[in-house]
């Protein structure tokens, strides 16, 4: 009798749901290109030291706010050689304003892979090579230089590391509480819902950039730049937790009358174990758009707060506290290229906005199908 | 020792609180309701939608807490037990879900749907475990190549049976089907009955089958409650209770499900205040 029912399985390849959501989400070539800049921007934020030629505390007053650095291919005399650059002689306008000019005489040659400041290479081994760079005493400023000479090219791909990491590391810590809270609120129900979403509210009243800078008040002045990175990164998962954990908590509500949690209830498994295996998988496609459309957040909020002096401190560099140099107008007038982090906060902004658009696209039709009652 | 008793169950539900959170209106959804059940007699749960059947099904599988009232399986009060204990004594009682579309992860393959009723095998090696799932697939119908495919590849009655097989998996003594052949076509749910008693020869399983339809209950089960408005208004043995039924809502019920007349006049059925059943003798029960 039941010989008809396993012959009418085709034998092709289970696709699962992802794979389709997945393939479909690289059809669209913008996000697709979007994932790639992002890629390459934290590529260069893991390798920072060996990209950038110079140290982010590498500075050289006399050249305060020199403009990029041309690399010329033509001699003095209009001869073609190889790249090099330019010594920078630095003379005063009628205004008493710093001009440097280039000095075509005194060549210094453009080197790859060439030894400059020591690092150690993704924290361990101790390295002196660099991607590119010019013997001393000729400096190289892609992007010209701050007011204490340092390069700044060299200081956005060290700020990156900052700015990067802070989205993810804040994300990961916020969705972690938000994924916990809100998956046992929704799954025990009753009062320890009641007391942990009364709790969500409580962080959700005050207007979380209030709460950013009140917490930032609390954390001691006598901090490292490091301890002061954490803090940061704590106090803003703090405060992002709640949202999500309203959300994941809804949804769990629901997922706990499917009957597969039921069945899996009437096995025996553990309360941990099905929250483990069959209510927060099934959050995952909401969270993963969540994710990349809250990333851009953390790194606004780092911004926002190094901007105004309050986050990682000078000579430490990340995108918000180099454009905190770009508050004046003289300088952005003289020396627009300090604006250039700015551009860097935007297109990660977009980056991280455009893909979680389209992820959400991609995925919808996905989570709509988890979250059904059918 | 009885295998089965369920004594004076209660539970209603909240479906209106005031502001303050005190309760404003309630469903009586089981309302005092004694079953005796013995092995490898099993007993058909029927009424109409709404009649509180799910909501019995549950509490006998611990998936609700009664308010009050007791359950012994084989002289067990699984209804005291809670925390390790219960989910220890779980697999003697398994549940089958009306909704095969549901029951089943979407996002498990077939292997891991069925890996979790092994759950509290941790020292099996996986070799041995597919061995035994393949061979359980293989009881219920179903070629063992299916373990790397998903839910959603299945139709309604291949996933039942992969629910059945999951439920074996744990060797329950008491199966709890609650609508599970409603929702499949005719044919379909035929060959899932036909599976069942099969696997009651072979496993010695006994079947409490939860549906509205009197028809299907009638093919697997010795004996048959009824059961309105969270009471069991009558029980008796199938025969007993087609041949001679009594309560005028089992009456309803019969002449809705089999289409013919019963001779009897209709009376108006109010809802009963007491619970209490009248011996009619021959083992059959009807509310007074
Ligand atoms: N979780 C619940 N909350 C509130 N009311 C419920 C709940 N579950 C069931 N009920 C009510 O209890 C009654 C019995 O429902 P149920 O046991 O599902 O009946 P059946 O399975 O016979 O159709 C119905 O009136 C239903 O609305
Ligand atoms: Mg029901």
């Amino acid at each position: 009798m039941n010989k008809g029912s396993s012959q009418n399985i085709p034998p092709e390849i289970s696709l699962t749901r992802w794979q389709i959501a997945m393939r479909q989400f690289s059809k669209n070539r913008v996000a697709v290109v979007c994932a790639w800049v992002l890629a390459l921007l934290y590529a260069t934020a893991i390798f920072a030291d060996f990209l950038a030629p110079y140290s982010f505390r590498n500075e050289d007053r006399d050249y305060s706010y020199c403009q990029p650095t041309v690399i010329r291919f033509l001699s003095a005399d209009g001869e073609l050689t190889a790249p090099y650059v330019a010594d920078m002689k630095l003379t005063f306008d009628e205004f008493h304003r710093r001009v440097y000019e280039a000095d075509l005489t005194s060549k210094f040659p453009l080197k790859f892979f060439t030894q400059g400041d020591a690092y150690k290479f993704l924290g361990i081994v101790p390295m002196r090579l660099h991607f590119f760079g010019v013997d001393a005493p000729g400096r190289i400023y892609l992007w010209g230089a701050d007011a204490r000479g340092r390069d700044l090219f060299s200081r956005i791909i060290y700020g990156a590391r900052t700015s990067l990491s802070i989205g993810i590391l804040g994300v990961l810590i916020s969705f972690s509480i938000g994924l916990f809270i809100g998956g046992v609120a929704g799954y025990f129900g009753g009062r320890i819902d009641n007391i942990l979403m009364r709790l969500c509210e409580m962080f959700m009243i005050v207007p979380s950039f209030y709460l950013l800078l009140a917490l930032r008040a609390v954390v001691p002045e006598n901090f490292t730049s490091l301890q002061v990175y954490f803090a940061i990164v704590l106090i803003m998962s703090f405060i992002g937790w709640a949202g999500l954990a309203r959300i994941i908590r809804g949804m769990s509500l629901s997922l706990r009358e499917r009957e597969f949690v039921l069945s899996a209830k009437a096995m025996g498994l553990s309360d941990g174990m099905i929250i483990l295996r069959h209510i927060l998988p099934h959050t995952l496609s909401y969270s993963i758009i969540s994710i990349m459309l809250s990333i851009p957040g953390y790194i606004l909020g780092e911004s926002a707060l190094s901007l105004l002096g309050l986050g990682i401190q000078d000579p430490y560099a990340s995108w918000g506290n180099l454009l905190s140099d770009a508050m004046g107008i003289v300088q952005i007038q003289f020396a627009p290229w300090i604006l250039m982090p700015g551009l860097f906060i935007f297109i990660t902004v977009v980056c991280f906005n455009v893909i979680g658009d389209t992820l959400r696209d991609c995925l919808d039709p996905l989570f709509k199908s988890e979250m059904s009652t059918a | 020792m009885r295998f089965l008793e369920l004594k004076n169950i209660q539970k209603t539900f909240v479906v209106a609180r005031s502001f303050w959170g005190r309760p404003q209106a309630v469903v009586r959804a089981v309302d005092g309701v004694d079953i005796v059940m013995e092995q490898g007699e099993n007993l058909g749960l029927v009424g109409e939608s709404g009649s509180g059947k799910t909501t019995l099904g549950r509490i006998l599988v611990r998936l609700l807490k009664e308010d009050s009232g007791e359950i012994f399986l084989d002289g067990v009060d699984i209804g005291r037990l809670t925390g390790r204990p219960l989910r220890r004594a779980r697999k003697q009682f398994q549940m089958i879900f009306q909704d095969p579309f549901s029951s089943l992860d979407p996002r498990f393959t077939i292997f891991s749907v069925l890996d979790e009723a092994l759950w509290e095998e941790t020292s099996v090696k996986r070799s041995e475990k597919e061995e035994r799932i393949v061979a359980i697939l293989k009881s219920v119908g179903l070629s063992g190549d299916i373990l790397n495919r998903f839910p959603y590849e299945f139709s309604g009655g291949e996933r039942q049976r992969i629910a059945i097989a999951r439920s074996l998996l744990l060797k329950p003594k008491l199966l709890v089907l609650d609508e599970a052949v409603s929702s499949l076509d005719v044919l379909v749910q035929a060959q899932i009955l036909e599976l069942l008693s099969d696997l009651q020869r072979r496993m010695g399983i006994t079947y409490l089958f939860i549906s509205h339809n009197l028809r299907v209950v009638r093919k697997l089960c010795h004996k048959i409650a009824v059961m309105y408005q969270g009471k069991i208004v009558e029980s008796a043995s199938s025969a007993e209770l087609f041949a001679n039924p009594l309560h005028p809502y089992t009456r309803e019920l019969l002449s809705a499900a089999l289409n013919y007349k019963v001779a009897a006049p209709q009376v108006s059925f109010e809802r009963s205040s007491g619970s209490s059943l009248r011996d009619m003798g021959n083992g059959h029960w009807v509310l007074r």
